[in-house]
């Protein structure tokens, strides 16, 4: 699979380093380039500076079709924003975007969008915690 | 109308003022507890602390009765998100989004924001006409379909209208005065107010009077 990666932060690092070890394509981008960092040095993994708003960026990332395109930058409202330009812009059919607040998250999955909410996945696994010690 | 702004800068804070000279209710919303803070001293409880991309934040504002949304925050993605938002979980009639970068405009109005204001643009188009600027006409707000607008106005130097009172001016079919913009005072006219030269007007106008009007004055 191609996988394209917007945020190079302590998620989109290593969801990489993971799947390129599966061998899959990885494209990440990141304006900062010192995020680029904790990603491993493998030919199978392209690292593109940028803001993804900048269709030169953009470009680059997608100009062959990606499989999935996943959104994990550190702002909620910068994830959603951004995922609906591509999807608008080059018609990825698997987008996932994470959505700290769950509010937020519940109304992108009304909008019909694939969510990946880590405050409500922490608070369950802590609710199943509690009820194993109960 | 009930009408909830957020993003209290310059452009939330005039539109606030104006929007509540007007008459509106209105609550403004802004993020920065230092700015809400200050603005809270000019408009008092019109407004609230808070973020207004999020749910609550919205639901405390009252977002399901409004009938107008207004994002003018500085930041597009928050603008969006404040919209959908809206749309999404309270149903809102209307939204109304500031877009900074005018690349973003073709996703905004695809993605149920109903109208977008971008002052980029707009001041680009103005200089593409070559618009004088004692003639410039910026539409602060296109409300309901684009018909109306709410626009700000210059009296250009040798105006006819200089010195009369509001009664005495023809205004065309489907235009109003609705404030006269006098240095930093903001005049709420009445049939009595005279305009003097270097007054701004703000009118509410119909798209298709409104080069009448600038004639006019």
């Amino acid at each position: 699979m191609r996988i394209v990666i917007l945020g190079s932060g302590r998620v989109g690092s290593r969801i990489a380093n993971a799947m390129v070890d599966k061998g899959h394509t990885l494209i990440v981008i990141d304006e900062k380039e010192r995020k680029f960092k904790a990603l491993n040095e493998h030919q199978d993994i392209h690292r593109i500076e940028g803001n993804i708003f900048d269709d030169e960026t953009s470009h680059l990332a997608f100009s062959e079709t990606a499989d999935v395109f996943i959104v994990v930058t550190g702002s909620d409202n910068v994830n959603v924003m951004v995922a609906q330009a591509i999807q608008k812009k080059y018609q990825i059919k698997n987008i996932l975007i994470r959505i700290f607040d769950p509010d937020l998250a519940d109304v992108y999955r009304m909008l019909g969008f694939e969510i990946i909410c880590p405050t409500s996945y922490t608070i369950s696994e802590i609710k199943k915690i509690l009820g194993a010690v109960q | 109308m009930y009408i909830i702004v957020v993003g209290g800068g310059k452009i939330g804070y005039n539109l606030t003022k104006f929007l509540l000279s007007a008459k509106h209710e209105v609550l403004l919303i802004e993020k920065d507890e230092a700015r809400a803070a200050s603005l809270v001293a000019t408009f008092g409880e019109s407004v609230m602390a808070g973020d207004g991309s999020r749910v609550p934040t919205l639901r405390e504002g009252g977002a399901n009765r409004a009938d107008v949304l207004v994002a003018v925050t500085g930041a597009d993605e928050e603008n969006l998100v404040i919209c959908q938002v809206a749309k999404t979980v309270f149903k809102s009639p209307r939204t109304i989004a500031r877009v900074n970068d005018p690349r973003d405009e073709g996703l905004f109005s695809s993605m149920g924001v109903d109208a977008t204001v971008s002052s980029t643009r707009v001041i680009n188009a103005l200089i593409e006409e070559q618009v004088n600027a004692d003639e410039m006409i910026i539409p602060l707000l296109t409300l309901r379909a684009g018909n109306v607008e709410i626009i700000e106005m210059a009296l250009s130097v040798d105006s006819k209208m200089t010195g009369k009172q509001i009664r005495e001016i023809h205004l065309p079919e489907g235009a109003r005065i609705i404030a006269i913009l006098r240095g930093d005072e903001v005049i709420v006219p009445t049939g009595e107010s005279k305009l003097i030269s270097n007054d701004k007007i703000l009118a509410l106008v119909k798209k298709e009077v409104e080069q009448l009007l600038r004639k006019l004055l």
